[in-house]
């Protein structure tokens, strides 16, 4: 009966009933499309870095990632690799040799970070063969070194050229050879694409002098939101001897941006609710002054202040409830098809994210708690905004509600 | 049992006691029988409408007390109340009585639903009442479809659906034509022979007083006359 009464009362002001609705509505849908987009795009941004380069979890040596040097490497041994392997989320484990050298062609000369690999497992692991813009992808036992475009331009280096690499190898010893660069990738961040350069393991340990030697182990993982407790599985079945970082740890700046652009977007998302719920707000302080005579003489017959309570409360949850399906319905079909056909834009933006290694695509993340989070707030509204209504009945005097 | 359905002893109210007072109700007793059809007359401002909103328990004395089947309703706590007030008094008030949501069927109906009384009982109820006040073929329609007097015919149908003690009707014709008014008041004098209700309406009509089998005055917060009880006085 209550029910009835609710939902007949909504058709009492059918207009402001449903601007209150399409209130929600839009909100629902602002934000979820906001919200897709945004974590969409932190999410390409992540995997960008993450995915393509530092991996989600690296184990070294203790003290590696505090004091980054070749003083610090470890000896690579089968037992350690095959314990890591054995986890059940990790799909790879491979190991990195890495220290800064400069590169040289006579003529100009640059700082780079020197990454010696194993080519057959990071063309997986961070899908370095499809980095490669030019050459090609070199194989375990090649020799050569792959560099990255942006700093091939910087030295004004083609394919096939000559570049001479000079550094401090294992123990101090000085490390300098030349090798010629078959390959030319790219990468997405030019942080990245400015600085690295690339070389097949057993040629770096040997240029450095660190045979069998590496200075972390990549891991690859199946699922990213898992990571933590992958990196807790891994510290307790190896040797304490050993660090175990994950991509939160590594590049703390990453993740600061992630975390700031999150935040700016829960404030544009609360600035809209916040708005709706003003607009929540007007139609019950409307709805309470038009009904006070109606109140009155209902509680006059009979009818108890909980059951006037309750009425009230079933229509503005009516009025959220079909506002906050409707919306996520909306929302949850455009992010649905945005993800499945990405809008591909042409033109220079085209270009230019294609330079930086991205799809020239607008990401949009199908993150279901992006969904439910929307109705945890529409609910928190009603239910703040309730508390109005309920206090008016709670002092509500049938005499004096049906005096005019 | 005792024939008496209301026994009001020595009722005094006093609105704004602090700053200025008015007595608006001055000592009045009154006693009503099972099956009475009272007129409750007086000069606006006499305390009609007080009066039969404390006998009705929506307010409540300064002194006094109130029995209603030998229940003392002054005592009661405002909880208690709402629901003495559904199970035991018929209202009809002088306007917007009904549900604008509501059909007139549903507005009858509404009352028995609040007291949950069973569907079948309840429709069979419903539509019994509206056919004796004349709207059998308007049950479906919402009050904003009907006139004044029907509405008020369906006011009427809801107070006795809740099968009250007795029901209070504050000035019921005031918005009515003379038309109207005397249709009403045919309405509730058949009821209050036929299923023996108890009927105190106030107004100032004097058409509408001639109906009523006894005519309690007020002047001033104070019963000056009683047909009622009072015989004596000259024709
Ligand atoms: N809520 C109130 N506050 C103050 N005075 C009131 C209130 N209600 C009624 N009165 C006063 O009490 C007296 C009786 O009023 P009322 O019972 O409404 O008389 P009637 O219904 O006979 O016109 C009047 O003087 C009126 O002004
Ligand atoms: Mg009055």
């Amino acid at each position: 009966m209550l029910f009835k009464l609710a939902w007949r009362n909504l058709w009492r002001n059918k207009y402001r009933t449903m601007i209150t609705v399409a209130s929600v509505f839009f909100a629902v849908v602002l934000s979820v499309l906001l919200t897709s987009i945004q974590r969409g795009a932190m999410q390409t941004l992540v995997k960008g870095i993450v995915g393509f380069y530092s991996s989600y979890i690296q184990v070294h040596k203790k003290g590696y990632f505090d004091e980054q040097t070749l003083d610090n490497v470890m000896e690579l041994n089968d037992s350690l690799v095959a314990s890591i392997r054995k986890q059940p989320n990790v799909t790879h484990v491979s190991p990195r040799l890495e220290t800064f050298v400069l590169a040289s062609t006579g003529e100009s000369t640059e700082g780079c970070m020197m990454v010696g690999i194993v080519p057959s497992e990071e063309k997986e692991l961070i899908k370095l063969g499809s980095k490669v813009r030019q050459g090609i992808y070199l194989a375990d036992t090649d020799r050569g070194v792959m560099i990255a475009q942006g700093l091939a331009q910087k030295l004004n280096l083609k394919l096939n050229d000559t570049l001479i690499l000079l550094g401090q190898g294992y123990q101090g010893v000085t490390a300098a050879d030349k090798y010629p660069v078959k390959t030319i990738v790219s990468f997405g961040s030019p942080k990245l694409n400015d600085g690295l350069l690339f070389m097949p393991l057993a040629q770096a340990q040997r240029f450095l002098s660190a045979e069998n030697k590496a200075t972390s182990l990549v891991v690859a993982v199946k699922d990213d939101r898992l990571v933590n407790k992958t990196q807790q599985e891994i510290e307790k079945s190896i040797s304490p001897a050993y660090e175990v970082k994950n991509w939160q740890q590594m590049i703390p700046d990453v993740v600061e941006l992630v975390k700031s652009k999150s935040s700016s977007e829960f404030v544009v998302v609360l600035l809209l609710y916040m708005l709706v719920a003003f607009g929540m707000f007007a139609t019950l302080l409307m709805l309470m002054a038009e009904r006070q005579f109606e109140l009155g003489m209902l509680m006059a017959i009979g009818m108890k202040k909980a059951q006037l309570a309750r009425m009230i409360f079933l229509e503005s949850v009516f009025v959220s409830l079909v506002g906050c399906a409707a919306g996520l319905l909306v929302s949850i079909t455009i992010t649905h098809l945005l993800s499945a056909h990405p809008i591909t834009f042409g033109g220079e933006m085209k270009k230019m994210y294609e330079n930086m290694g991205f799809e020239a695509t607008i990401p949009t993340s199908t993150d279901p708690s992006i969904y439910y989070t929307q109705v945890i707030i529409i609910a928190v509204v009603s239910l703040v905004l309730s508390v109005y209504p309920m206090l008016k009945i709670s002092g509500l005097n049938a005499l004096k509600a049906m005096r005019k | 049992m005792s024939n008496i359905v209301i026994d009001a002893i020595n009722l005094n109210k006093t609105y704004n006691p602090d700053t200025i007072p008015v007595k608006a109700i001055d000592g009045v007793s009154l006693q009503m029988q099972r099956g009475e059809f009272a007129a409750l007359v007086g000069p606006s401002g006499s305390g009609k409408t007080t009066l039969l909103n404390l006998l009705g328990g929506l307010d409540k004395p300064d002194s006094g007390s109130i029995l209603i089947n030998g229940t003392d309703i002054t005592k009661l706590s405002e909880n208690r109340l709402v629901d003495y007030r559904l199970h035991n008094i018929g209202f009809i008030f002088q306007a917007y009585n009904l549900v604008p949501v509501l059909t007139a069927r549903e507005n009858v109906e509404f009352i028995m639903l609040l007291q949950n009384i069973g569907k079948a009982e309840r429709e069979q109820r419903v539509a019994n009442l509206l056919n004796q006040v004349g709207l059998g073929d308007k049950m479906n329609v919402r009050p904003s479809q009907l006139s004044g007097g029907q509405q008020q015919r369906v006011a009427v149908a809801r107070a006795l659906a809740s099968k009250p003690q007795f029901i209070l009707a504050d000035e019921p014709t005031a918005n009515l034509d003379s038309h109207s008014a005397s249709n009403l008041l045919d309405i509730m004098a058949m009821l209050n022979k036929e299923e023996n209700m108890t009927f105190i309406f106030s107004t100032h009509d004097q058409r509408v007083i001639e109906r009523a089998r006894r005519v309690i005055t007020l002047v001033d917060g104070k019963v000056t006359s009683d047909t009622g009880l009072v015989k004596t006085q000259p024709a």
